[in-house]
């Protein structure tokens, strides 16, 4: 984590004053849901114009995060110009998210965006809270680890047709269940997956030992 | 010439794949209701893939998790295993009729 720290620091300065837009980094990261708000993009787009500048930053943070084992390339090729729209959707998208985690304070979309997000990973409602920020979590998406697991032992193709599909529900479930703010769902659909996923290990590594065996045995 | 088997699982999922054409991994466990569980059905897949009952695809999803999602459906002889099968259960069952 304090690698993680280091790499926000040096690509994106405002680290500690932003906190909450580190946790939407993050979040961003992890969850890699779409989001679509038309509204609430417009909203930001009048009342913010002065982000731009930082998102550029915040796109440099994320490059520097893709080099990361486990965080999947978000995209390559981009131009400057696109680069900025995308990185402003990122922001938009996760706000969006957010709004949804915070459902309760969400009525007022124009009133919880109306200046440029401050530290705060709580109840954002509360002054105080802001002040009691804990250090921003930066993670691989959920199913990540599991997958480099599965790559480590498995053969490409079984990786592909047996883990491959179980990763990808692990996630989109989680995801699902954050974008509606259940994160009490979220945290079930990952025990349940990781149970899922253990399953087929145990399942599937008799049939690969021995298809490991047969093929030495043919050699 | 060795005679396709086709256990209960890989029966219920042919049947699932035949009647609803491509469909998804979890979508066959809801559809399953229960009987398929999420732990085993794409290891279960996959023998069936190996087998040649079924053929999947990847579905590249636009969400940057580089994690595509698999299609499945039944391949022609996948149909042709499942329909000997049902047929030799239905003579089979008439028999224990008798």
């Amino acid at each position: 984590m304090k690698f993680l720290d280091r790499i926000l620091m040096r690509h994106w300065p405002l680290t500690r004053q932003s906190l909450f837009l580190d946790r939407i980094l993050a979040w961003r990261i992890t969850s890699n849901a779409t989001f679509t708000l038309t509204a609430c993009s417009s909203e930001l787009k009048r009342t913010l114009p002065e982000a731009e500048r930082q998102l550029d930053q915040l796109w440099r943070a994320i490059r520097a995060l893709e080099r990361l084992r486990g965080v999947p390339r978000i995209t390559s090729s981009l131009e400057h110009q696109q680069r900025l729209s995308f990185s402003l959707e990122i922001y938009y998208d996760v706000l969006n998210f957010n709004l949804s985690q915070y459902s309760k304070l969400g009525g007022d979309v124009g009133a919880w965006f109306s200046g440029f997000p401050q530290a705060g990973t709580g109840d954002l409602s509360s002054p105080n809270q802001r002040e009691r920020t804990p250090t921003a979590v930066i993670t691989a998406p959920p199913g990540c680890s599991l997958r480099g697991l599965a790559e480590l032992i498995f053969s490409p193709k079984t990786c592909q047709e047996v883990f491959e599909p179980i990763c990808r529900d692990l996630f989109d479930e989680y995801c699902e269940a954050l974008k509606q703010g259940k994160i009490w769902k979220a945290r079930v659909a990952l025990v349940r997956n990781y149970w899922a996923f253990w399953s087929a290990v145990a399942a599937q590594a008799p049939v690969s030992a021995v298809k490991v065996i047969v093929k030495i045995w043919k050699a | 010439m060795d005679i396709p088997r086709l256990s209960p699982k890989e029966a219920l999922i042919l049947q699932a794949l035949v009647a609803k054409g491509e469909m998804y991994g979890l979508e066959l466990v809801k559809e399953s209701g229960g009987e398929l569980k999420r732990g085993t059905i794409y290891v279960t897949l996959g023998r069936m893939a190996d087998k040649g009952y079924v053929e999947s695809k990847a579905v590249p999803q636009d969400d940057g998790s580089g994690m595509p999602k698999r299609l499945f459906k039944a391949t022609g002889y996948g149909s042709q295993v499942l329909h000997s099968w049902e047929m030799a259960s239905a003579s089979l069952a008439a028999w224990d009729g008798r």
